[in-house]
């Protein structure tokens, strides 16, 4: 296909992209790939801070007035003065009320009495982990934003760099090595990419808009981000620090519950709690709307002051106000979820076996990489390994939460290391079987630390999956070994 | 109720449509536009179960499925294909020429080139692009939404360029450029 000697324009495109395709998974696949993993499990963050806390009280619904009394319970035993009062309301997924101030989180039962103190270190873990890498916030935030933007250059190219993505729209060879892979890596690519482009792109907007905001405010907003972003999310009032009785509880909730019956309340949040210029807001969910909800806002005396406009105001705020929930997937309940676990892992999927191909084609022309590709199996099965560590040692009890971070890192780097010199097929098969042991280690943990609380609906789903997990992780065992005896012994590792 | 049953009902029909189309590789464009149309009859279903941004979604959700269950299914149709021998070419690690220093500056240098100053030159544009329009009267909300997504993909398109371009000189000169331009510009208009 040659026309007096240069490639077509189209078969130059295709190579540029790949190429392209090829650099940007190299340099960033690690990271996606630890990204991908940790937020297909934050989709179910909920479910799995009820798991870590199974005894905590749980309700259909609460009272204004037992609300109110929690909430004032937790405040008056405040040494420093809070500046935001939180009652997290009772939904389906988190039957639970929680008040939470600057410093501490409480659950509240039903009669608004304070039970116990909210702790779920591992969740709180993960969602660290996915939402900065365990940076520092805003560093971390950005971090992230900038790889789900790597994220979107690596579909632009993967588009770029398939001309038949309509003729193969279907194409599946079995059986067939490195083509089968590449079939499971364009199948699940193109016919998953409403997913995870959409999905990079929100976690982008909600990573990199801080840095958007602080030039553009610079740029027209004397130097004030908080101005760019009031028109959407509205702002606070002017703040007055003389003291003052604590603003009431009861009327707003009370007051959105007679108003706006469709209307599903999960936040209630007091801006400077007994305090002269303190403001109550309360986050209306719309249920069958992909926002995250609406703000109703109320004064101290629980007079109702309007809604923000999330819900029915400009386009613009609509738009934004839906791109947290399309990130997480929690718009829908659990067959959305559910929905989400299935992208996820196929993302998963997607970015395994990308770098799986570019192996083998380095391989296939004489040039492998056997250290790179053995450290490559140490992110792939080292990344869940390391997470089921972290989870097994939160269950024991032994280490403080900033432990658990360096006991991932820490055992991720050993895993890398030991991957890049025992090459990639010992490395998969010795991760998995240390995954399948941690996993078991899990459930005995957990039963022997909550016992007849595992019986619960907070404690069961989650083992139950992780018993699940197990057997998944066997059957990869065992095609893993199948493939292995088929294809004979491993590439041994460059010296 | 209904809505869902006839949005799932005429997703699987519009991807079956499709799936035939691709059988049969020759004259089916009939079944292409039937499936395609379809698929949308199937979006617009989905769009009355809620709220039309929700009810889409969920159809999206069902087409994407569906589509993955109908590639599933070819897989399995599929004889299993004979196993391509694994080309036997020798390792030849030790053949390869020694990476230099200026080699691992450049490789550095690209890196920085595709990942940060694509980066400036992105959100440079974007908060010019913003002011622009702003000037030009566009409401705040709708202005700050299109500048949050489209800065998201010229940051990505930008970085597929510099990732698929060779002419180190003539990319960074472009890449500098782009985020130079519009950085002196809104600091002169500021």
């Amino acid at each position: 296909m040659q026309d007096s000697g240069k490639p077509k324009k189209s078969a130059l495109r295709v190579m540029r992209s790949l190429e392209a395709h090829s650099l940007l998974a190299i340099i960033f696949g690690g990271l996606i790939y630890i990204l991908a993993v940790t937020g297909t499990l934050s989709v179910f963050n909920h479910e799995l801070q009820r798991w870590e806390q199974p005894n905590a009280p749980e309700m259909q619904s609460i009272s204004a007035e037992a609300a109110e009394r929690a909430a004032y319970a937790v405040f008056k035993s405040e040494e420093t003065p809070t500046t935001h009062l939180y009652v997290t309301f009772p939904r389906t997924d988190l039957p639970r009320t929680v008040i939470t101030t600057d410093t501490q989180a409480f659950f509240a039962d039903e009669n608004g009495e304070i039970v116990a103190e909210e702790s779920f270190p591992w969740t709180q873990f993960l969602l660290d982990l996915h939402y900065y890498l365990h940076m520092p916030q805003t560093l971390g935030l950005t971090v992230v934003g900038a790889l789900g933007i790597m994220l979107i250059a690596l579909s632009i190219s993967g588009v770029l760099a398939h001309p038949r993505i309509f003729r193969d729209a279907f194409t599946f060879r079995r059986g067939a090595g490195r083509l089968t892979t590449v079939d499971l890596h364009n199948r699940l690519s193109v016919w998953t990419m409403p997913f995870h482009f959409s999905n990079a792109l929100t976690g982008s907007i909600l990573g990199v808009a801080s840095v958007l905001a602080f030039v553009i405010a610079a740029a027209g907003f004397d130097g004030e981000t908080g101005d760019v972003f009031a028109p959407i999310f509205g702002s606070e009032p002017a703040a007055n620090a003389a003291p003052a009785n604590i603003a009431t509880i009861t009327k707003p909730i009370e007051h959105i519950e007679k108003t706006f019956p469709d209307i599903d309340p999960t936040f209630f949040i007091m801006h400077d709690p007994g305090t002269v210029g303190q403001n109550s807001q309360i986050v209306g969910k719309h249920n069958n709307r992909l926002i995250f909800g609406d703000y109703y806002t109320y004064n101290a005396a629980g007079e109702y002051q309007g809604n923000v406009g999330i819900s029915d105001g400009t386009i613009g705020q609509q738009i934004i106000g839906s791109v947290y929930n399309v990130h997480f997937g929690n718009w829908g309940g659990l067959p959305v979820k559910l929905a989400y676990l299935l992208f996820g892992v196929s993302l998963c999927v997607i970015v395994a076996s990308g770098l799986k191909i570019y192996f083998t084609k380095r391989r296939e022309k004489g040039d492998p990489a056997p250290r790179l590709e053995g450290a490559w199996a140490g992110i792939i099965w080292g990344t869940p390994t390391a997470l089921a560590l972290t989870l097994f040692v939160a269950l024991l009890d032994v280490v403080p939460a900033l432990g658990l971070v360096a006991i991932f890192w820490l055992s991720l780097a050993t895993m890398i290391a030991y991957g890049s010199r025992s090459g990639r097929k010992a490395t998969k098969r010795q991760l998995i079987t240390a995954n399948c042991a941690l996993l078991v280690g899990i459930i005995i943990a957990y039963i022997g630390r909550y016992q007849e609380a595992v019986m619960s609906f907070a404690g069961l789903p989650v083992t139950i999956s992780l018993a699940a997990l197990i057997v998944v992780f066997l059957l990869l065992k065992q095609t893993s070994e199948q493939t292995h005896m088929e294809a004979g012994p491993d590439f041994a590792p460059a010296e | 109720m209904l809505w869902q049953s006839i949005g799932t009902v005429v997703a699987i029909g519009g991807i079956f449509l499709l799936r035939k189309a691709w059988q049969k590789r020759l004259n089916a464009g009939l079944e292409a536009l039937g499936g395609s149309l379809l698929v949308l009859f199937s979006l617009i279903a989905w769009s009355q179960t809620s709220g039309a941004d929700k009810g889409a979604a969920l159809g999206i959700i069902v087409v994407v499925i569906t589509g993955g269950l109908a590639v599933s299914m070819t897989a399995l149709q599929v004889p299993k294909r004979a196993k391509r021998e694994g080309r036997q070419v020798p390792e030849r690690a030790s053949e390869h020429p020694q990476v230099g220093p200026v080699l691992w500056l450049l490789r550095i240098y690209n890196g920085i080139l595709l990942f940060l100053i694509t980066g400036l030159a992105a959100v440079f544009i974007s908060a010019g692009l913003f002011i622009l329009l702003r000037w030009f009267g566009m409401e705040h909300s709708a202005n700050l939404t299109l500048i949050a997504f489209l800065f998201s993909i010229l940051w990505s398109s930008l970085a597929v360029y510099v990732g698929s371009q060779q002419a180190m000189l003539r990319k960074s000169l472009i890449i500098l450029g782009l985020a130079i331009a519009p950085a002196v510009a809104l600091t002169l208009t500021s």
